[in-house]
């Protein structure tokens, strides 16, 4: 458990001066901020509607195909690091568990869900 | 001074080197960027503050305390100042576990270079380096700017589409040294194969390596796979309406997580800091030898950026899903395979 | 660590967790929720870390953290804020939601007071002093994984293929939609 003392002095080391340097860029930095100059950038031209609502799809499709993968991936953690231990058996379990899954990976695929319009 | 006094006294004076020499690294490879980018154009780069410009980083950063911070109309304020953060704070925490020397003695504290030594050290930098996504996207929706939000969500997809491939790389590796934690991974490939190699995974997974560089690149949005800044269509991408300390941070983080890929592939692949046919090297040969190695990483990083013309977006994702996942699960299964028979 | 250090971080960790969900919950702003709710995930993964449980403490941060969050601020981008932001608070399906909340503040009562075996846990607990470093360990959970656990764990295969097909078939149809 100590070991995880380092990473909390690492976390106070770097949040406190990674925050040290917006609040003095805050602080010190100069102001005179005008009407125009606060508009959000849009190439010089008055800003148009913002695209919310209006997202495609794929955004969400790609981020839940990485939910899923992920999940699966947790599962090969523990079968990489007792491997050695498990042998032959452990493939099999492995194979079996990736099969299914490649299963769903070839049909996502089949189904244009891993095109990008 | 008692025993654990002086172990907790000598982890401060760990973390605060390593963390000093990450952002020293961080502020060098600003430099080190527009001079290669300058000599590969026949330019002579940055030459003014200091010799061969070497206080250019310096001076850069003075300079972004005092510019003026806009925030735009709109602006979610304070996800706008927490995203720059968010993006940096991971890339610096992923560090910590990095491998950077052997084992040496400080206060009669024996002790590695590195802040800690995890059990799971190849799991915490997935998961904390993960966590670098929020920035980029929480950047792009604060500011209230369509090319931002876009820039964002882009950067943030992409991100998460080579981290399986990332993953994968990492736990070929795992299944080889059977282990997370980064300093036996290192310690598997001391020693020799085959004879005369040094025994380092890259001569045993150079498919894993391949797939495991490439996906760093796009992990990091570096060229080819810089969408999060892809000028022609988004503008600045994420950053657009960043200004002052506040964009210097996204790049600086950009930078740590530079390096931070660098280290690991380094520790995954190229033996960490063992030296070659020298197997008890003093912990500051190792620490050297590491740097030399990183080092090739971090040039590698720019050398490409101006070698190879930008992807479409598209050929991205494509690359990620159809050729990098596939092909990084066969790697893993036959890597399996090879393993038990 | 002293064992007062980590009745400390204890404290703290707990006490921040149940701060960030009531947060979580009653922010009108969705994206300031999932924040606390980000917050939430990484200390509940410090009270793992407390257990002793790394692995799990690594995997709610990858997992939950790193990609559902993710996929959560997706789906909040998408929504028209200020047109959210104005809406009533509480929607007419409160009754059920207070009634899935009370039931399990039930559940939590029932375990806290039960006695160990009464749940049908088995007496693994019991029988073995578990070994707090080991317990936890990849090593471990891989052995109990690919070893006892070895169905449940081909089981998990398909409940993800399920959810693999059931990603698709809903993107599909809206996608060739008008």
């Amino acid at each position: 458990m100590s070991e995880y003392v380092g990473i909390a002095v690492m976390f106070v080391l770097a949040g406190g001066v990674a925050g040290a340097m917006v609040v003095l860029g805050s602080t010190l930095g100069k102001k005179n901020s005008t009407a125009v100059k606060l508009e959000p950038f849009e190439c010089g031209n008055e800003p148009l509607s913002l695209p919310m609502g209006r997202l495609t799809i794929k955004f969400y499709l790609t981020a839940i195909l990485f939910i899923l993968f992920d999940v699966e991936l947790v599962f090969l953690y523990p079968w990489a690091v007792v491997y050695r231990d498990l042998g032959l058996l452990g493939l099999t379990e492995m194979a079996v568990f990736l099969g299914v899954l490649i299963v769903g990976f070839l049909y996502a695929w089949d189904n244009g869900a891993l095109d990008w319009q | 001074m008692s025993d654990a006094q002086a172990q907790l006294l000598v982890m401060f004076i760990k973390a605060a080197a390593i963390y000093g020499g990450l952002l020293g690294c961080a502020a060098l490879m600003t430099l080190a960027e527009r001079k290669f980018s300058a000599w590969m154009q026949y330019r002579i780069g940055p030459n003014r503050v200091g010799p061969w410009g070497l206080l250019q980083p310096l001076a850069d950063g003075v300079k972004f305390i005092f510019k003026e911070e806009v925030t735009p109309d709109g602006a979610s304020p304070w996800i706008f100042r927490l995203a720059p953060l968010m993006a940096a704070v991971p890339a610096m925490l992923t560090v910590a576990v990095v491998p950077i020397g052997g084992e040496f003695q400080l206060f009669g504290v024996t002790t590695q270079l590195s802040i800690t030594n995890l059990d799971i050290g190849a799991l915490y930098v997935l998961a904390i380096g993960g966590l670098g996504v929020y920035g980029v996207i929480l950047g792009g929706w604060a500011s209230n700017s369509k090319y931002s939000l876009l820039g964002g969500l882009r950067a943030s997809a992409q991100m998460i589409s080579y981290e399986l491939a990332l993953i994968l790389g990492i736990l070929s590796i795992v299944a080889i040294s059977g282990s997370l934690d980064l300093l036996q991974i290192v310690e598997g490939q001391k020693g020799t194969f085959l004879g005369f190699l040094p025994d380092w995974n890259l001569f045993k997974q150079p498919l894993a390596f391949v797939l495991f560089v490439v996906a760093t690149f796009a992990e990091t949005n570096r060229h080819p796979f810089d969408f999060a800044e892809c000028e022609p269509e988004l503008v600045g991408g994420f950053h657009t309406e960043y200004s002052s300390m506040k964009f210097a941070l996204f790049f600086l983080g950009e930078y740590c997580a530079m390096i931070v890929m660098a280290c690991l592939t380094v520790t995954l692949f190229l033996g960490g800091h063992a030296v070659p046919y020298w197997a008890d090297a003093p912990w500051w040969i190792e620490a050297g030898a590491f740097s030399a190695k990183a080092g090739f990483f971090l040039f590698l990083f720019i050398w490409v950026r101006w070698t190879l013309p930008r992807f479409r977006f598209d050929q991205l994702m494509h690359l990620g899903w159809k050729v990098f996942l596939p092909l990084s699960l066969f790697n893993l299964f036959v890597t399996g395979a090879v393993i038990s028979l | 660590m002293p064992p007062q250090a980590v009745q400390a971080a204890f404290v703290y960790l707990a006490a921040v967790s149940v701060a960030s969900a009531l947060f979580a919950v009653t922010r009108r702003n969705p994206v300031h929720s999932m924040l606390w709710v980000l917050a939430l995930f990484l200390h509940v993964a410090g009270i793992f870390l407390l257990l002793g449980a790394e692995f799990l403490a690594a995997v709610q941060v990858l997992v939950y953290a790193g990609a559902i969050l993710i996929f959560y601020l997706f789906v909040v981008m998408l929504l028209d804020l200020p047109d959210e932001e104005a809406r009533p608070r509480f929607g007419k399906h409160w009754p059920f939601a207070a009634a899935v909340g009370l039931s399990f503040a039930a559940l939590a009562w029932f375990a806290w007071v039960a006695p160990t075996n009464a749940l049908g846990a088995g007496g693994a607990t019991d029988s073995q002093a578990p070994d707090d470093a080991a317990l936890g360990s990849v090593a471990a959970i891989g052995a109990e994984l690919f070893g006892r656990f070895a169905l449940p764990f081909e089981i998990a295969s398909l409940v993800l293929l399920a959810a693999i097909i059931g990603a698709v078939v809903l993107a599909r149809r809206r996608a060739t939609a008008p």
